[in-house]
């Protein structure tokens, strides 16, 4: 199901308006396309305040974004098949994805607009035990991380697109396994320098989900500031 | 009375006494909207202004009064020649929206907010300065917009 959003009318939104548009994609669950059409300049200036620009398709007008879908559809249909046929068997690495055609799946798992809230549901059915925030919410520039194995002595380079308490999200032209374990040795601004053990959890398209091993308590302080987590204890109480 | 909070000065200042409801920060947002543009403020200052307030009242109505009934919101505006400093007067619970930041009671690098806090990474966007304490037992937001 694909929707389009006429903003035409719309001269103010807030964060709460801003939710509820996000929370109409993250229904869609990549089942569909969600076009913004008629967006003004000071919803535009908001998007943008909130680096929302990126994930939203948009349109002029509403003849446009009809176009802009069936134009994703057609591209879509067409790049199914060589899509299934690469899938599982080649480590793609980063590519830049051009501006208003369709949005991060992992900067959109990472949305939130609930206060308070301290777990995210993922598409894999996974529930999180912490927040993540994606490398454009830090630092608005690539985070490199430099991983070393321990047992096999492989070296490679990654760039993290979301990091949590409980481990980062990993993207790498190096071919790595699910069980993997790497030593993670990078740095976050000019002064956090953070080294950790990790395990490979998942793969997906060319991106590694790294869980921390006993990750230091430096690190663990840090990343909770930063993405605002809260640590439950054993009796739901709160540990700051 | 209005002026009897402590917090709010009598003067050249516009105050609003508004019940903590959703829909009366919309019309608070709209009134601001026209006042700003009324007195000369281009459309991106007046927008972010209507941006900054409108969501600093739905903070207080949503975490500091937790949508509690029969509770109000006192806003003064105050603009003298290089600023237009906002106070907002709520007699609900404190919390420091500011805390989780990394940088101290007052935000300044809105980039390291977490990610749910959007109303807040708003408020710090378009605001240049941004304070929350507690004053007795009231809390006082005050907002600050020096003009270019």
């Amino acid at each position: 199901m694909d929707i389009v959003l006429d903003l035409s009318s719309v001269d103010f939104v807030d964060s709460t308006g801003l939710g509820a548009i996000v929370r109409c994609l993250k229904e869609l669950n990549g089942r569909g396309q969600l076009v913004l059409c008629g967006v003004n300049e000071m919803v535009l200036s908001l998007l943008k305040m909130t680096r929302l620009d990126d994930i939203f398709i948009q349109a002029a007008d509403r003849d446009e974004a009809l176009k802009r879908l069936k134009l994703e559809q057609e591209k879509k249909a067409a790049a199914a098949p060589v899509q299934k046929e690469t899938e599982d068997t080649v480590v793609k690495p980063k590519e830049e994805k051009p501006k208003s055609k369709g949005f991060d799946e992992s900067l959109l798992a990472s949305l939130s607009m609930e206060d308070g809230e301290a777990v995210q549901e993922v598409d894999t059915g996974e529930r999180r035990r912490h927040r993540r925030i994606t490398n454009k919410q830090i630092l608005g520039e690539d985070i490199i991380v430099y991983c070393s194995s321990n047992t096999s002595g492989k070296r490679i380079t990654g760039v993290i697109l979301d990091i949590s308490p409980s481990g980062l999200l990993l993207v790498s032209p190096s071919k790595l396994s699910v069980g993997d374990e790497f030593v993670i040795t990078g740095r976050i601004g000019r002064n956090f320098k953070f080294r950790e053990r990790a395990v490979i959890r998942n793969y997906r398209d060319g991106k590694y989900g790294f869980e921390f091993i006993k990750p230091t308590r430096e690190t663990t302080s840090f990343l909770n500031q930063l993405t605002g987590s809260v640590m439950l204890s054993a009796k739901g109480r709160l540990n700051s | 009375m209005v002026f009897e909070n402590s917090e709010i000065d009598s003067g050249s200042s516009i105050i609003f006494r508004i019940p903590a409801r959703l829909a009366d920060v919309r019309l608070v947002g709209i009134s601001v909207h026209s006042l700003f543009s009324k007195m000369g403020f281009g459309d991106v200052d007046t927008f972010q202004l209507e941006l900054a307030i409108t969501e600093s009242a739905n903070n207080i109505v949503k975490h500091a009064y937790n949508y509690e009934e029969n509770v109000y919101i006192t806003v003064k505006f105050t603009i003298t020649e290089d600023r237009v400093i906002c106070t907002f007067v709520d007699t609900g619970k404190f919390e420091n929206f500011l805390k989780n930041n990394g940088q101290g009671e007052i935000a300044t690098d809105t980039k390291v907010l977490p990610p749910d806090s959007r109303g807040i990474c708003i408020i710090c966007d378009v605001m240049d300065e941004v304070s929350y304490r507690r004053s007795g037992d009231r809390n006082v937001l005050t907002l600050v917009k020096y003009f270019d």
